[in-house]
């Protein structure tokens, strides 16, 4: 079985050329044989992680912001977030932003993310909103 | 919707791996565990997850598993355990 899949998987890019070739350098790590799937980047408990930092931290402005912004928007009146839309926004990054962004950030791009795809703001107005915040601390 | 198990009922996590967001951890799909308490009834996060109803609310139990039986070769005491909130439909009787 395994065998057979490692044939099909050479087989590819050849035959499909650029496109082939694209797909496998966006997915570094080939699924185990035995993996019905691959699993979600995200859903890590039970890897080799090293030890906890046990160590209390303050929170930035930016983040006590992302974090009121989060309630706001999932409250009654509102409802245009919850905690699953949040973890999946989460879920979906690619596995190399997932590790370079800190917890916030990632709760901010799911947030994002998910009001656009709602409609509730849009590409274009978060855009303009970056520039001219960039421009002011420039 | 009622609740299928009990307290005590021996249960099993589904082998199931479905594209998009779900609550269940990878590390329990396909084990088996005891029911240790019903937490009650609550809207399906998979389909919140997509600003869907997650109705009907589906019941939700905190499973223990063994360790040893989750992690091939555990090394702690052998009655270490550890507890998961597992929806009704990642469930099947053991």
């Amino acid at each position: 079985m395994a065998k057979k899949k490692r044939k099909a998987a050479k087989a590819k890019p050849a035959k499909a050329g650029r496109r082939a070739a694209r797909t496998k350098a966006s997915r570094p790590q080939a699924p185990r044989p035995e993996a019905k799937t691959v699993r979600g980047h995200h859903d890590m408990g039970g890897l080799p992680a090293g030890a906890v930092k046990k160590r209390e931290h303050d929170y930035a402005l930016w983040e006590k912001r992302v974090d009121a912004m989060m309630v706001l928007l999932s409250d009654r009146k509102r409802r245009l977030m919850n905690t699953d839309m949040l973890r999946r926004g989460i879920e979906s990054l690619p596995a190399d932003a997932y590790d370079r962004m800190s917890y916030y950030e990632r709760w901010i791009h799911s947030i994002a993310t998910m009001m656009l795809e709602r409609g509730v703001v849009t590409r274009a107005e978060l855009d303009a909103r970056i520039a001219k915040l960039k421009r002011a601390a420039a | 919707m009622n609740a299928r198990f009990a307290p005590g009922d021996r249960v099993r996590v589904l082998a199931a791996y479905p594209p998009g967001h779900c609550r269940t951890p990878y590390y329990c799909r396909g084990h088996a565990g005891v029911v240790e308490r019903v937490c009650g009834e609550f809207g399906n996060p998979e389909q919140l997850a997509y600003a869907l109803s997650g109705d009907p609310p589906r019941p939700l139990y905190r499973v223990r598993f063994e360790q040893r039986e989750l992690w091939p070769g555990y090394r702690g005491r052998p009655l270490d355990c550890v507890e998961i909130e597992i929806f009704q439909h990642w469930l099947e009787p053991a």
